[in-house]
């Protein structure tokens, strides 16, 4: 009967001292745990935001790639007489300028290899050559371009949903400079 | 009847006669129907090649610079191959190059061959500029 009396006090005494420092320690590590979780879910959520700024840019370039080859097929298919020579420089100048600049950005060899050729396929477009399998050729590899660009655009949509970068979408630059 | 028929005759028109370049027309225009010599005019690179022959029977006479400054002719194997039949490529021998068949300033046509570096490699592509011999 003592001895109880006597274990008891000293769990009382036990819990009276340590108590204050146990719980303590439980607030700090729940504390620690939440600061933890909070950080890695700003981590994840700055990821995404990053990924959808990219993805909104890459959309913007492929848009505005887009519109240049449109502008440029379109003078393609004109005859001599409804040739629009400033129209076409103008659209040509911007291509150019999204193949040299902007597209390098997105970094798709496939984009690139398929926008190097119609580059070539433009340099010195002359209306006056009425070859009607050479327009048709640029119009379609345009059609293409395009295409593989809405390809790449829906694959990068698909990899926003995951946290790590898809393999094929970590690609080597095309070098332009050395098959030029 | 007679216009439906007519009908007929533009979509065959659209759908055939304004193809891009097919694996004909290309063997076409490289050969000129069954052989054409070919001069390159500009090229990227130190490149040995000056020209080519190239003959309907898929073979292919390569012009070279030798030491000394002596051309020499070698024969080889030529093919056509695509993905998509929009971007082709010719094989000549062992050598794979992106065809580009297009016209000038002065609207003379030419054939551009490009060949890409070697996988994994930045440096080794080239360009050779072809123009048909008269």
């Amino acid at each position: 009967m003592e001895q109880n009396k006597s274990d008891r006090g000293k769990l009382e005494k036990f819990v009276s001292s340590f108590g204050p420092l146990i719980g303590f320690i439980l607030t700090a590590a729940g504390l620690i745990i939440g600061v933890w979780n909070f950080s890695a879910d700003q981590k994840s959520k700055s990821a995404l935001e990053f990924k959808r700024d990219f993805w909104t840019k890459q959309s913007e370039i492929y848009l505005r790639t887009s519109q240049a080859i449109g502008s440029i097929c379109a003078e393609i298919n004109k005859d001599i007489d409804d040739f629009d020579s400033v129209k076409y420089m103008t659209s040509k100048t911007a291509f150019e300028s999204m193949y040299w600049g902007e597209i390098n950005f997105v970094k798709d060899t496939e984009v690139i290899a398929e926008m190097k050729s119609f580059d070539m396929y433009i340099k010195d477009f002359n209306p006056k050559v009425q070859d009607p399998d050479y327009r048709q050729q640029v119009i379609d590899l345009g059609n293409k371009i395009i295409t593989t660009c809405r390809d790449s655009y829906i694959k990068s949509f698909d990899n926003l949903q995951v946290e790590t970068p898809h393999p094929e979408t970590a690609v080597t630059p095309l070098k332009k400079d050395t098959a030029h | 009847m007679k216009r439906t028929l007519i009908l007929l005759l533009l979509l065959g028109n659209i759908t055939f006669g304004y193809a891009q370049y097919s694996r004909e027309k290309i063997t076409d225009i490289l050969t000129g129907g069954s052989s054409k010599a070919w001069t390159a005019k500009a090229v990227t690179g130190q490149r040995p090649e000056k020209g080519f022959t190239f003959n309907k029977d898929m073979s292919v006479q390569v012009q070279k610079n030798e030491k000394g400054g002596a051309i020499a002719s070698a024969n080889d194997k030529w093919s056509l191959t695509s993905k998509d039949n929009i971007r082709w490529k010719v094989e000549i021998g062992k050598e794979t190059y992106e065809i580009i068949v297009s016209y000038d300033k002065s609207g003379t046509q030419y054939v551009k061959l490009t060949h890409k570096p070697d996988a994994g490699k930045t440096t080794g592509g080239y360009e050779l500029t072809l123009y048909g011999t008269k």
